[in-house]
């Protein structure tokens, strides 16, 4: 690991703002996905970042047809009541919402099931905001879900996130509500960088 | 030359009325607002989050030149509304002061080939309001300001400057690049 772009010569600057903190592609088929934060004051440092950012690009290993909610933990914590979440979303013939409070994991979208048509993977983009302040942490999520087969199971959707904790967000897991992420599925993390020279 | 690089940063050690970028420099192609903010607001529902924009180093325009749409999931409710002639494009929200304190509302805002003088200009923001009380309010926007000034401030106010922000609310500006 080396020092954050932006101390140059050991002085603090502004440079590039959204720091790629590394892709995971699967090369087999897995039940759970880590980003975790190295805690070293280096570039893997999430204690540095204002925001992060994650694109999953994945597809499930189910032996059926239509798809699963993927599911996010922060920081290890599953305990009742520690997430809310609100979703609006379209199936391409209705539009509809929900929220839910005292969860134990966070929505993060759909993800396609492994007897539909092959190579198709779905996508979700999460943001999660101001991660090292004393706020309950709170997400963005945009959801894109097309199985192209008719049977309702496809989305396009927003999902906005609370998890009721001030914690510092150190770490993130991924699952699939049913089976195991497919080998391919790709997971990408940024930091992002807030304004840090007056 | 760095693709995105972060131009500002307000964190507000005090309740503020407003939060205001000015001297925005003309040299990306596209802005990104990025904030956590909270309200002062204690009835019922929620403050809306207003943004105003203004050129050549004037003030901020408060003519009614605004306009928007806005789709949102309230619980099981999904709806959407319009709106022309405003005085603010209120395409946000800002989580109420009745919530517990730590909440903040979570809100992206685009503002797209912002120094072009040829093109009016639109905006498009995604917000979050958890709201415990009654439902909570996930919304998504597009905007426009009816006029072609390249854009070099934005003010955020709430429901029309009716409410402050409450200390601990974050704004950070970035500008986007491709080259």
């Amino acid at each position: 690991m080396a020092d954050p772009a932006y101390i140059v010569d050991g002085v603090l600057t502004d440079g590039e703002a959204w720091v790629g903190l590394g892709t995971t592609t699967l090369g087999v088929d897995t039940t759970t996905v880590t980003f975790t934060s190295t805690d070293d004051g280096q570039v893997g440092d999430w204690s540095q970042y204002m925001d992060l950012f994650l694109i999953i690009y994945g597809r499930n290993d189910r032996a059926d047809t239509g798809s699963d909610q993927a599911m996010m933990v922060l920081n290890n914590v599953s305990a009742t009541g520690a997430y809310t979440y609100q979703y609006i979303r379209g199936n391409g013939s209705a539009a509809s919402a929900n929220s839910s409070r005292g969860q134990t994991t966070l929505p993060v979208g759909y993800f396609i099931r492994n007897l539909e048509t092959a190579n198709i993977f779905c996508a979700s983009t999460i943001h999660l905001f101001d991660i090292n302040s004393g706020k309950y942490k709170s997400g963005l999520v945009q959801v894109a879900c097309e199985i192209d087969d008719g049977s309702g199971y496809d989305y396009a959707g927003l999902i906005a996130l609370t998890a009721n904790s001030q914690a510092p967000i150190t770490e993130i897991d991924l699952t699939v509500g049913y089976g195991d992420w497919l080998t391919g599925s790709s997971f990408s993390l940024f930091g992002i960088l807030p304004r840090m020279v007056a | 030359m760095a693709v995105i690089e972060a131009i500002e940063t307000v964190y507000l050690e005090a309740d503020a009325a407003s939060v205001e970028f000015s001297s925005i420099p003309a040299t990306y192609e596209h802005l990104q607002f990025r904030l956590t903010a909270r309200s002062s607001y204690a009835a019922t529902g929620q403050a809306t989050l207003d943004v105003q924009l203004g050129t050549g180093g004037g003030a901020v325009d408060t003519g009614t030149n605004y306009s928007r749409h806005y789709m949102r999931g309230s619980g099981t409710v999904d709806d959407a509304s319009a709106a022309t002639g405003s005085t603010a494009i209120d395409c946000m929200r800002a989580v109420n002061a009745n919530e517990t304190s730590t909440k903040y509302s979570p809100s992206i805002m685009d503002i797209l080939d912002y120094a072009n003088a040829n093109k009016n200009t639109t905006v498009q923001a995604t917000t979050w309001a958890d709201k415990a009380g009654s439902y909570p309010e996930l919304g998504f926007a597009s905007g426009l300001w009816d006029a072609t000034g390249a854009v070099d401030r934005v003010k955020f106010t709430l429901t029309g400057g009716s409410y402050n922000f409450v200390r601990g609310s974050e704004f950070t500006l970035y500008g986007l690049k491709s080259s």
